[in-house]
């Protein structure tokens, strides 16, 4: 049967916005919420019933559903494409989806390469470079040169250091000498209270001193906005997926370009999402070859030493307590940036950040 | 000449061709999803590298995702993307 179909951009408020919300929980799939300057197509047929709708979300396509009875006439692949070029017109260069797994196929018979699938959803991605230049495989080959003459059967942490406290410095530590070598991936999402480029200087200046450490930056692929959305935007409910696919991420993809074979993490005392992540961790990536090893928290006070304690004394305006918690190296930093925020606007600007941040990791 | 921004042309539809062209550093590369890749990859590329080559276009990156495009569909499809990418603001 063919059939004429319109399409057209609409509206979350208004008739058509609540069609789709409809439309979507017909199909049993979510509702992505929207901001300014994120769109949402509609098709329409010849009754100006809605029969497709598809949005893009950042660089994300999102809520894609049609009509089981329209499905055979290319509605996706005219959804898709439109999203696709409107998303250029805006200026992404890389787009993604995060979708179920069995819509995976679907996306990939329109260009989309697969970057990791769970039994609960699939991460696919596109790339203006092409799938060799862009995305995920010029990030593993970055991992393979870096572990290029390092020893196979590796270890492997992930930290996000905000900031590099004494706790990561034990983890890193104890890590470094039970494995032949560590690589630690620090979290490159700048959604933190610390910036990236401070996270990985403090990282990387607090483990100068292990000869068999080397700090890498986490990229898109490790704990992202990306691969684990939830992370950042506290959204539990959904934690346990997304933790899973990056899970499976790093078991399928990452492990392997590094050559390594042991993950270690840090016990989780306060943060639901860290624990939903480390319990993934431990489900999913002893069958692909890769231990989990859990290092008991440092504690001082009895309390578990934290980046988080550590930001809330910040925050207290007390400053000097969080010498105990902290590496001189870290220590050190703060201290240098909080006495020049009178002098230096950078300095003003980052202890600002700093010192008002909140957030939970 | 230079491709200086992302410009596109085409669709993933059933017998199109979805052309993406960016700015690229120095040179040109031209990537293809087809399920006739093996087939007519290179035929795609070389149709590709003329045009950029007539058009005077020495750096640019070309996306080709096609979907069963036919050769003159597809040479429409990458001299509008291309045009697009030069064309002035």
């Amino acid at each position: 049967m063919f059939a004429a179909f319109t399409e057209r951009w609409i509206r979350d408020a208004g008739p058509e916005g609540r069609d789709r919300r409809e439309l979507l929980a017909r199909l049993g799939l979510s509702v992505p919420a929207t901001d300014d300057g994120d769109r949402i197509l509609g098709v329409f047929d010849g009754s100006e019933r809605l029969v497709g709708t598809g949005s893009l979300v950042g660089a994300t396509i999102r809520g894609l559903g049609a009509l089981p009875e329209c499905r055979d006439e290319g509605i996706a692949a005219r959804i898709v494409s439109a999203l696709v070029t409107e998303a250029l017109r805006q200026g992404k260069t890389e787009l993604y989806v995060f979708t179920k797994p069995e819509t995976a196929p679907v996306f990939q018979a329109l260009s989309f390469d697969l970057v990791a699938r769970t039994d609960d959803a699939a991460l696919l991605e596109w790339s203006v470079a092409g799938r060799e230049r862009g995305g995920l495989a010029p990030f593993l080959s970055a991992l393979s040169d870096a572990a290029a003459g390092r020893p196979d059967g590796a270890g492997a942490a992930v930290v996000n250091a905000n900031p590099f406290t004494l706790g990561h410095r034990y983890l890193l530590e104890t890590a470094a000498a039970r494995a032949p070598h560590l690589y630690v991936l620090v979290v490159e999402e700048d959604r933190s209270v610390f910036p990236f480029d401070l996270r990985f200087a403090l990282v990387r200046d607090g483990t100068a001193d292990l000869g068999n450490v080397s700090v890498l930056r986490g990229g898109p692929y490790v704990i992202s906005s990306r691969t684990f959305p939830s992370y950042f935007t506290r959204d539990d409910a959904v934690a346990q997926v997304h933790a899973t696919l990056d899970a499976t991420l790093f078991a399928e993809r990452i492990a392997p370009a590094l050559r390594v074979t042991e993950r270690f993490v840090g016990t989780e005392p306060y943060c639901p999402v860290t624990r939903t992540y480390n319990e993934a961790l431990k489900r999913v990536l002893p069958p692909r070859g890769v231990r989990v090893t859990e290092i008991p928290r440092v504690e001082r006070d009895g309390e578990a030493v934290s980046a988080s304690r550590v930001r809330r004394l910040i925050r207290e305006g007390r400053l000097a307590e969080t010498r105990a918690l902290l590496p001189a190296t870290t220590y050190d930093a703060l201290v240098a940036i909080e006495r020049k925020k009178e002098s230096d606007p950078e300095s003003a600007a980052l202890w600002k950040r700093i010192a008002l941040g909140t957030g939970r990791h | 000449m230079m491709i200086d921004r992302t410009a596109s042309a085409g669709s993933l539809e059933s017998s199109d061709a979805m052309v993406t062209v960016g700015p690229h550093p120095d040179g040109i590369e031209i990537s293809v999803t087809s399920p006739v890749e093996r087939q007519f990859g290179d035929r795609m590329r070389a149709t590709a590298r003329e045009i950029l080559n007539t058009k005077g276009v020495t750096n640019a990156t070309v996306r080709i995702d096609d979907r069963g495009a036919l050769d003159c569909t597809l040479r429409a499809r990458i001299e509008t993307a291309v045009g697009r990418g030069i064309a002035p603001r």
